[in-house]
């Protein structure tokens, strides 16, 4: 066992629901190898919220999407790691068998309701369809149990919107079906990808809300993948912080924002504007995170952040950190911290 | 016009027609700004914010004349944009400039840098040669690239090295007045503060005045003195950013600033949610247009529309609550 795994099956709380385990989800392109997602590890515990948070490229979406068995190959490859569901790997499942998990016990909402939502079909053929496919119910329970779904999400008028197409409704209105599709079947895990960020400011905090209720009611534990720092202080019990395809912080949300302790997240808590803040202290110069995100096909050497770290030191540069357990739950990868 | 104003705007209005049918016959109006009033003063940032349709950025272009108003006038140092020759207008383009929010669409994949910051110059007379390169290289070490770079082509460089080739090209025939339209929303969250940072940099070098148009209230209060809060085509609240988020006013400004998610506790409040959807600007709603949504209407709402006024100094808002 290497230190990572150590370190990534260490943090395993008993009874986890689902344990990504040094996961490696790889592309292959012209380019080179992509490599999107390169030995992530973390858990996710029933009834939880668990925000994975990181800026695009970071390897939050393609890690949600590896669970759900959506990475096409080729050009993706799963080149290493384990993804237990209740125990169960959900990497060596064959097709049909993910079939049956995939919406059903574990379902994802997607940023983009339009593109996500197939335009040809009626918002409640394709929220009943789940009912068909997973609980081989007839068309007309199905159909009732869609509008149940689309009343449960608050949409007004549920009988009447049931018969519309994705683009008669709003976005707004479109990420409800899309969360009424996702919780049909009762799922056990629901990943949001970025669920309010293709909406306004007053929609989003509808459907925050929303999600924190139905959340109340159905149990679920949910993934939240959004690089906005607000949601996840907002949502999520624990956060788990990307960079560059590596899980580089894990930490409960409140110490998280409280004390966050590897540079890529302090600097991110610190380069970003908070409202009010201006009003009430005066303007301070924003901290920046120089530099930018590196390119997956050439990652530098040593620590992936080194080159944007204020504080690298030579052995930064020469050799990658390992994943290091911490008191209270917290893990970071980072030469600097923790030692 | 009071001194100082380096722009006045009055009552300007862009109304979109709404074609339908084989003889493509005007059935309606999106009324998309209707009838916004404000000034923007030398060296200052004026915010506009607002949701998705509220009409900030056609507001932005209509200033730009890059969208032809239908009603309402626009005062650009002292000249009426309205009235103004072809000669003038070419001029005015030299001391307006726009950022847009996307760096990829913004600027011509086939041009490379040096031609992308050059040719305004050469367009106007106001380098050429050696001179213009010179300002090439010059304007490249302001915004945080170097002058080697200028050889390449859009595709080279990363998104907020493109921001800040757009910041430059702005920059390039060294104008008065740039409006900025979500100039960092496109960027990833840890390369914002570089750009907005630069922005603030930029505006005390060169005396510059901003219209910074974005959804984001937290970054719009970094960078703006004053703010003007939009809603379906209307400004609903204008103060200055210390007034407008200590006290804000308008039920719409209080609703939009609970609903930001806030990683701070300590400013953690009770959250405003707003029932339904923005209406369609093709139908604004009778009376105040915030009427259906507002938590806090009463029976002149729906009636008639509040006029913008001032409710506190120097802090104006257009409710009947309020009033």
């Amino acid at each position: 066992m290497t230190r990572a795994e150590e370190a990534g099956a260490s943090s395993h709380g008993a009874g986890a629901l689902l344990e990504v385990d040094d996961l490696k989800t790889h592309f292959l392109t012209f380019e080179g190898v992509a490599r999107a997602v390169d030995g992530v590890s973390f858990h996710l515990a029933g009834g939880e919220t668990l925000g994975l948070v990181g800026e695009s490229g970071c390897g939050k979406s393609v890690t949600a999407l590896t669970a759900m068995g959506l990475i096409k190959t080729p050009p993706g490859r799963i080149a290493g790691g384990r993804i237990r569901f209740k125990g169960q790997d959900l990497l060596c499942l064959s097709p049909a068998e993910m079939r049956h998990i995939r919406g059903n016990r574990i379902s994802m909402i997607f940023q983009e309701p339009m593109t996500s939502l197939n335009p040809v079909f009626t918002v409640g053929d394709q929220i009943a369809e789940m009912f068909v496919f997973h609980r081989q119910a007839g068309a007309r329970e199905s159909r009732e149990r869609a509008v149940e779904m689309l009343r449960k999400v608050q949409i007004p008028n549920p009988e009447k919107r049931a018969g519309e197409y994705p683009h008669q409704l709003s976005g707004g209105m479109r990420q409800r079906a899309m969360i009424a599709m996702a919780l049909a079947c009762d799922p056990e895990i629901l990943i949001a990808d970025e669920p309010t960020t293709a909406l306004d400011v007053t929609i989003q905090a509808q459907i925050l809300e929303l999600m924190l209720q139905l959340k109340q009611d159905t149990a679920a534990a949910i993934i939240m993948i959004t690089h906005d720092l607000g949601i996840i202080a907002e949502t999520a019990q624990r956060v788990v912080v990307m960079y560059a395809g590596r899980v580089v912080e894990e930490a409960s949300t409140a110490a998280l924002f409280e004390e966050p302790l590897h540079p890529y997240t302090q600097g991110l808590l610190r380069s970003v504007p908070r409202m009010g803040h201006r009003a009430r202290y005066g303007r301070q110069r924003l901290a920046e995170i120089e530099g930018m995100v590196p390119s997956l096909y050439e990652l530098p050497e040593g620590c992936a952040f080194h080159p944007r770290c204020r504080e690298a030191r030579a052995v930064c540069r020469r050799e990658e950190p390992q994943i290091r357990q911490l008191d209270g739950g917290r893990r970071i990868r980072c030469w600097q911290r923790g030692g | 016009m009071p001194v100082g104003h380096l722009l006045e705007v009055e009552g300007l209005r862009v109304h979109f027609p709404v074609r339908r049918g084989v003889l493509s016959r005007t059935v309606g109006y999106v009324y998309a700004v209707d009838g916004v009033s404000f000034h923007v003063a030398k060296g200052e940032t004026l915010g506009i914010v607002g949701e998705s349709g509220c009409g900030k950025t056609t507001m932005g272009m209509a200033v730009l004349r890059l969208i032809e108003p239908t009603a309402g006038r626009v005062t650009f140092e002292e000249v009426d944009l309205g009235r103004m020759s072809r000669a003038q207008a070419h001029d005015l383009r030299r001391r307006m400039q726009i950022i847009f929010q996307d760096p990829y669409s913004s600027l011509n994949p086939r041009m490379a840098v040096k031609n992308i910051l050059g040719d305004p110059m050469r367009i106007h007379g106001l380098y050429s040669g050696r001179q213009c390169a010179e300002r090439v290289a010059y304007l490249m070490e302001k915004v945080g690239l170097t002058p080697e770079q200028a050889n390449r082509y859009p595709h080279q460089f990363s998104g907020g090295q493109r921001q800040r080739i757009g910041i430059a090209r702005a920059l390039a025939l060294s104008p008065r007045l740039i409006i900025g339209d979500e100039p960092v929303s496109a960027l990833d969250v840890s390369i914002r503060a570089q750009i907005i940072n630069l922005l603030i940099d930029l505006q005390q070098e060169f005396a510059l005045s901003y219209i910074i148009i974005s959804h984001d209230l937290a970054i719009v209060e970094h960078i703006c003195d004053r703010i003007a809060v939009m809603y379906l085509g209307k400004i609903v609240e204008l103060a200055s950013y210390k007034e407008l988020y200590a006290t804000p006013r308008h039920p719409y400004t209080q609703a939009l600033m609970s609903a930001v998610p806030t990683t701070d506790p300590r400013t953690r409040k009770q959250r405003i949610l707003l029932p339904g959807d923005v209406p369609n600007p093709i139908e604004p709603p009778a009376g105040c247009r915030f009427h259906p949504r507002c938590p806090q209407r009463f029976e002149p709402c729906a009636r008639s529309e509040p006029p913008l006024r001032e409710v506190a100094l120097g802090h104006a808002a257009a409710c009947f609550r309020l009033h």
